[in-house]
């Protein structure tokens, strides 16, 4: 764990999604916003069953010709499963991508009409550089080998906060206009916004977390509070983000312990955020990165117990 | 003012416009004879406000809601005591509004023209009785908040009269790692002095005076405040018609540069599609380039919750490790997040953040932490649309 909580590790994970987004904001430079690209879906599943193909990227880039396919990593580590992933979004065609555009309110008659020239798969690690991918390169057969594997499928790319987006190793299959940008480098903001509040495991912390932000904060707007059940915020995280109700459940616990809303009585599963839960609300991510939220509803005792045990 | 609702009544702005520069209005002994601009005589303030809601004939129903809300400190409360109100309604969108301070036995009146989203409070009130009722009324009205613009909006705005020059100027500098609070006043100022104050001391106008020819003397003396506020101080006779065109003009370019520096019209409002999620758009505000080269993200975020967070407008928590700071508005009933790149600090606009609240923030920033900020507005779609 390097001495992080489980809190700090999922705020990396979510940091790095937040930082390739602010990649199409006008604090980038330039901005591929200002470029005609947008983000049609987040964390869509691409699929053509009788084909066997299916992709789930995080992001998907669109500027009215060219489709990228992004998936973000917060780490270094090539492993099996990402060249598994790429080789995966490497067999959406063009026919896929134009009808699951269409389900992102694609506009007939502008240049977003969901005409797709080119898919383009891109995987992007965090904390890699050229440097790193040339030492390694060198020392290392199975490195390699992976990265070789890798860029049969998709472009590599990093990024670094106050720093760039850029392309690593790897080819664009065309040469569009968005390929064009990408391979020219984008400098990225120093402290990109909170906009994304998911992790592909979804643990109790960043659920916490993406809830207070999602519905608690609703609650300034609500005289008489909002109200959530569990199979409502379920709902909203699937089919990609997978949340088991007793997770919910687990959470809400912490949530109701430490002030951030309370229980309907006599509805079951159902919770309200009022006005004056939001000192707790504003502190939740503060208290989860100290302690795990296992930690703080089962008390610390439970796993230095544990700790003793192994 | 000695006016009464029947002078307003089925009047056009620019109509009640001229009407009021009549308190204004000078002869030309009085004009060329006038040596100094200070002092007793009367002006006419024309507050520019953002307007969420108030609506002509509904004054009753907010001092209620002051006197009564535990949204709202005492303050509020107490001023409310203090006075009466009476409001004369002359039409659909323009009113009389008296204020009466019994204990001193005044009455303190101004105009109230609402348009468009904005509410213009217009009066002769000197500036002591006028802070005390008709400013602090602005001020507690939770749905009206008074523009602001940056000082080299201010500047831009005022060099944009036509036929004018500047000739005088209030400039400020304040800033925390200096440990410095100055304030620079010039009158009498010739071209270029604007420019002098900031090289040599980074002082930032507040305020600035001009004077405008119709030609080819002298005809037109006024003033504008980057807190929402118009002055005209004289006016040649027969050059009404001029007045009313300066500050039409006057009033449609400050609300412009307003709107550019904080009206969020790019929400980032996340919608679950068929298909995943998207976001709307992106808005944020930038203060940048201060008169410092660095400070720590802990130095920063001290000052901000020393100097910008005091007080009872705001709840706050930390987020990102201490990188940035989600704000709870409790005056607005919205948040946003503050994001630190030391020195600089970004206005990142949520789901419910409007100009209300980073207007309100980024002035607490220039008036108590650092006047020496840049403010830029960037903004984009980030879903199709």
């Amino acid at each position: 764990m390097g001495g992080l909580t489980e809190g700090e590790r999922q705020r990396r994970e979510v940091n790095s999604y937040n930082l390739f987004y602010s990649a199409t904001t006008a604090r980038a430079t330039p901005s591929l916003a200002a470029h005609g690209v947008r983000i049609p879906m987040m964390f869509p599943i691409l699929e053509d069953r009788t084909n066997d193909v299916r992709a789930e990227p995080d992001f998907v880039l669109y500027d009215g010709d060219t489709c990228v396919l992004v998936e973000i990593k917060s780490g270094n580590n090539i492993s099996p499963r990402d060249i598994n992933q790429m080789s995966g979004y490497s067999n959406v065609s063009i026919e896929i991508a134009e009808d699951e555009l269409k389900n992102a309110q694609v506009q007939e008659k502008t240049r977003y009409d969901g005409t797709v020239t080119a898919v383009e798969p891109v995987i992007v690690y965090q904390d890699v550089d050229e440097e790193y991918i040339e030492e390694t390169r060198t020392e290392s057969d199975a490195f390699r080998n992976a990265l070789d594997e890798l860029t049969e499928y998709a472009v590599v790319m990093t990024q670094d906060y106050g720093g760039k987006l850029r392309v690593l190793t790897g080819d664009f299959n065309e040469d569009g206009d968005l390929q064009y940008l990408l391979n020219r480098d984008v400098k990225l903001p120093q402290n990109p916004p909170d906009t994304i509040m998911l992790t592909e495991g979804m643990e109790p912390e960043i659920l916490a977390m993406g809830i207070v932000d999602i519905w608690g904060e609703q609650a300034v707007d609500h005289d008489d509070g909002i109200r959530v059940t569990r199979t409502e915020i379920r709902d909203y995280f699937a089919p990609r983000h997978n949340v088991g109700l007793e997770d919910l459940d687990f959470v809400f616990e912490f949530l109701t312990d430490f002030g951030a809303c309370d229980r309907v009585e006599d509805q079951s599963h159902t919770y309200i955020f009022r006005r004056d839960h939001m000192d707790a609300i504003l502190n939740v991510e503060a208290q989860i990165m100290r302690q795990s939220v296992e930690n703080y509803v089962n008390g610390a005792d439970q796993s230095s117990l544990n700790h003793f045990g192994s | 003012m000695n006016i009464s609702p029947s002078d307003l009544k089925g009047k056009s702005t620019r109509e009640i416009l001229e009407k009021l520069i009549g308190y204004v209005v000078k002869s030309d002994k009085e004009m060329d004879e006038k040596t100094t601009r200070s002092g007793e005589q009367t002006d006419l303030n024309i507050h520019l406000c953002d307007n969420q809601g108030y609506e002509v004939g509904e004054l009753n129903k907010w001092v209620t809601h002051l006197a009564e809300s535990d949204h709202i400190t005492g303050h509020a409360a107490n001023y409310v005591a203090e006075h009466t109100f009476s409001e004369e309604i002359a039409s659909d969108d323009i009113a009389l509004i008296t204020i009466t301070t019994p204990a001193k036995d005044r009455e303190d009146d101004f105009v109230v023209i609402t348009s468009n989203g904005y509410l213009w409070a217009l009066t002769t009130t000197h500036s002591d009785w006028r802070k005390k009722t008709i400013e602090n009324l602005l001020g507690y009205l939770p749905c009206v908040e008074r523009l602001y613009l940056s000082a080299d909006d201010l500047e831009d705005l005022t060099k944009g009269i036509r036929d004018s020059r500047i000739s005088g100027f209030t400039a400020k500098y304040h800033a925390p790692n200096r440990e410095r609070n100055a304030t620079l006043q010039f009158s009498g100022a010739e071209r270029g002095d604007l420019e002098k104050a900031d090289e040599a001391f980074d002082a930032k106008p507040t305020r600035i005076e001009f004077d405008q020819k119709n030609s080819p003397a002298t005809a037109i003396q006024g003033a504008n405040t980057n807190d929402g506020r118009l002055t005209m101080q004289s006016v040649r006779q027969g050059s009404e018609a001029k007045a009313v065109e300066t500050l039409i003009g006057l009033t449609e370019g400050y609300q412009n540069l307003d709107q550019q520096s904080f009206n969020v019209e790019r929400d980032p409002t996340i919608r679950l599609i068929d298909n995943g999620f998207s976001v709307a758009g992106f808005t944020a505000v930038e203060l940048t380039d201060p008169d410092r080269d660095d400070a720590t993200e802990e130095e920063l975020v001290a000052e901000i919750e020393e100097k910008a967070l005091n007080g009872n407008q705001y709840r706050y928590g930390m987020r990102d490790n201490g990188r940035k700071i989600r704000v709870f508005d409790t005056d607005h009933g919205e948040t946003f997040d503050v994001a630190l790149e030391p020195p600089d600090i970004i206005l990142y606009a949520r789901q419910t953040t409007t100009a209300l609240s980073l207007r309100s923030f980024v002035r607490e920033v220039y008036n108590d932490l650092d006047s020496t900020y840049s403010l830029s507005k960037v903004q984009n779609p980030v879903a199709l649309e």
